[in-house]
Formats: C-alpha cells, sequence, structure tokens
C-alpha cells in the first residue's frame, strides 16, 4: 500500500499534465483548425519553451548586460573597520556590496545567506591575516565553485591558503591609515 | 493599431510572450534586495502565468453564462409575443447556439485547466529542483512557462 502511494502521486502528475497538454492543444486545435492562428500557437510554445530550455544563458547574458558589479566581502571580525571603510568606498563608485555582518540577520541560517549572496556575485574580496579562519576559506572554495572570481586582499607575512595560491594578491600593510583606499583603488 | 490588437499575431503571440515577459520583470525587481541580481528562476512564470489564465477563464465562463441567460430571457420575450418578429428570433436562437456550444467546451477547457495547474505544480516541486535553490531549466522552467502560455492562449482563443 505504501509502495502503492509512493508512485501514485508522480505517476497521477504525469498523466495529469499530459492529458492537460493534449486536452487544451486538441481544444485549441479544433476551435482554431485551418486559420493561421494555429502557426501562431506552435510559434508562441516554442518561444516559451526555449526560454526555459536556454533559462541559464539568458540569465548569464542579461547579467552581464545589464547588472550594477557586486562584489561580497569575507573579512576576520578583526578586520572590520577595514571592510566597513572598503564598503563604502567601493559604493561610492556605485559598485554593490554584500558583507555578511550587514546583511545576516539575527535568526537566519548564515550559511544559506552567504551560498546565496556568493551565488549572486561578480567578485569575492577576501580579506586575509595571518590568523584568518576556516570560514574564509570556505568561502573562497564557495566562491569558486559558483565561478565567482576571487581577489585576495592579504596582509604582509599572511601565507595565501592554496584554493588562492595562484591568484595575484593585493597586499597591504596593517600600518597603513590608507589600505582601505589603496584596495578600493585596485579593484573599482 | 486596432487592426493589430485583433490580429492573430497579437492574440496568440504577442499578448501570452509580454504577459510572461511582465511576469519576469515583475518577479525579478521584487525580489529581495540582497540577492537582487537577474537569475534563471526569474524565468520560472509559467505557474502564475497559468494559475491567472485558470481564473480569467472563469470569469470569462460566467461572462458566457450570463449573456446566455441574457439572450434566453430575450428570446422567451420574442416568442411570446402575439406577431412572433421571426428574423429577431432566429438571430437569438443562433446566439444561444453559439454561446451554448461556448459553455459546454468551457466547462472541460477549465477543469483540464485546473488538473494542468495541479500536475505541473507537482511536476515542478518533485522533480524540478536542481538543489535548495536553484531550479532544473527544463523541468522546472520550461515545462509550466509551455502550460502558463499555452493556458494564455486558451483564455484568448476563448475571449474570441
Amino acid at each position: 500500500m505504501r509502495r502503492l502511494l509512493k508512485y501514485l502521486t508522480p505517476g497521477a502528475s504525469l498523466i495529469g499534465a499530459v492529458g492537460a497538454f493534449l486536452g487544451i492543444s486538441h481544444t485549441l486545435f479544433r476551435e482554431l483548425e485551418g486559420s493561421r492562428s494555429l502557426s501562431w500557437v506552435v510559434f508562441t510554445v516554442t518561444v516559451a519553451a526555449m526560454v526555459g530550455i536556454l533559462s541559464k544563458f539568458i540569465a548569464e547574458w542579461f547579467r552581464q548586460a545589464h547588472a550594477a558589479q557586486r562584489i561580497f566581502i569575507a573579512h576576520p571580525h578583526a578586520q572590520q573597520q577595514l571592510a566597513t571603510e572598503v564598503a563604502d568606498g567601493l559604493r561610492r563608485k556605485g559598485i554593490r556590496v554584500w558583507r555578511a555582518d550587514e546583511r545576516v540577520k539575527p535568526g537566519e541560517n548564515w550559511r544559506e545567506a552567504i551560498e546565496l549572496a556568493l551565488r549572486d556575485s561578480d567578485v569575492l574580496l577576501a580579506i586575509l591575516t595571518p590568523s584568518s579562519s576556516s570560514a574564509i576559506r570556505s568561502e573562497i572554495a564557495a566562491a569558486q565553485r559558483h565561478g565567482v572570481r576571487v581577489i585576495p586582499v592579504a596582509f604582509r607575512g599572511t601565507t595565501l591558503p592554496p584554493e588562492v595560491a595562484d591568484v595575484s594578491a593585493v597586499m597591504i600593510s596593517e600600518a597603513d591609515p590608507h589600505a582601505a583606499e589603496w584596495i578600493v583603488k585596485a579593484i573599482a | 493599431m486596432e487592426q493589430f490588437l485583433s490580429s492573430d499575431a497579437f492574440r496568440y503571440a504577442v499578448f501570452p510572450l509580454a504577459g510572461a515577459l511582465l511576469g519576469i520583470g515583475v518577479k525579478h525587481v521584487s525580489r529581495n534586495d540582497r540577492y537582487a541580481k537577474f537569475r534563471k528562476e526569474d524565468l520560472a512564470v509559467g505557474i502564475e502565468l497559468l494559475l491567472t489564465a485558470c481564473l480569467t477563464f472563469v470569469a470569462l465562463t460566467s461572462d458566457r453564462a450570463a449573456s446566455l441567460l441574457q439572450a434566453n430571457r430575450a428570446l422567451k420575450l420574442v416568442v411570446g409575443q402575439t406577431a412572433v418578429d421571426r428574423s429577431r428570433a432566429a438571430e437569438l436562437q443562433r446566439t444561444i447556439e453559439q454561446l451554448s456550444s461556448h459553455v459546454a467546451l468551457s466547462g472541460w477547457v477549465i477543469a483540464l485547466m485546473f488538473l494542468g495547474l495541479w500536475s505541473v505544480s507537482s511536476i515542478v516541486r518533485l522533480w524540478g529542483w536542481k538543489s535548495e535553490t536553484e531550479l532544473d531549466g527544463k523541468v522546472g522552467i520550461a515545462v509550466p512557462l509551455v502550460f502558463g502560455v499555452l493556458g494564455l492562449i486558451a483564455v484568448m482563443a476563448g475571449a474570441h
């Protein structure tokens, strides 16, 4: 009985969808038989199907053509001040910035929010210090999984994690009061 | 312009596709601003279109039924007169025939559209998702979109 129920919904859905499609198409064919309208119906349905099938490429094209650049800033908690200054500088240049400490609300699933935001970003700006946490490394890995460009910003003396070992990094010095300005200039 | 608005191209191509495009636009601009970049999931407006088509078709059918009642009352008045106006009666009869055939067919179309709505929703739930947040292009987006525009076309054909 349980096995029967398991297959009942998928089976009924498939039969229902095929039945509804054939039924509506048959009614339309009967109503519009012989007229040129039928070719317009076929054209429209084909366009809709192609839009769905090519949805990934359409979205990609639209993003490249219209969307403003989006930068995700990943940083250790100790570098909050620097991250804020960089975010402000980038926003002044019209770039949209996403930072977990600004965006993730209490009670929200931060892993899911970060994953979604990374998927929607063009660039991940990873601020790395000698004591960077593994969280930043997992964000770098997630960005690379989604094809997001990673720009490491490293304090002098930091060993770059293997994920970005071959990526040219923006090097800054901790004592430099203009570090944020320098980062913005380097990447904007 | 009037000619274009009443043409087959507008009725069966421009209207359904523009409806879908508008749905996509509204979905995109109303999405949470934190993740506002255009995603392929924004193209998944098929189920909404089909639902709109179903409800519009129900409203259209009840309009037709009301017209049928009116025509029947008018025919009763014409037939009730001592000198029956035969041409007016024949004209009303023709209208009643047309409306009755439309109403009879509409019941089936409404049933099929709601069956399609349920089936497509279940199919998207069962097989339309690639991951927690990502829809599959074919089953999750294309299939509902085809049903959605087909529903809109059925409404336009019914309104004709």
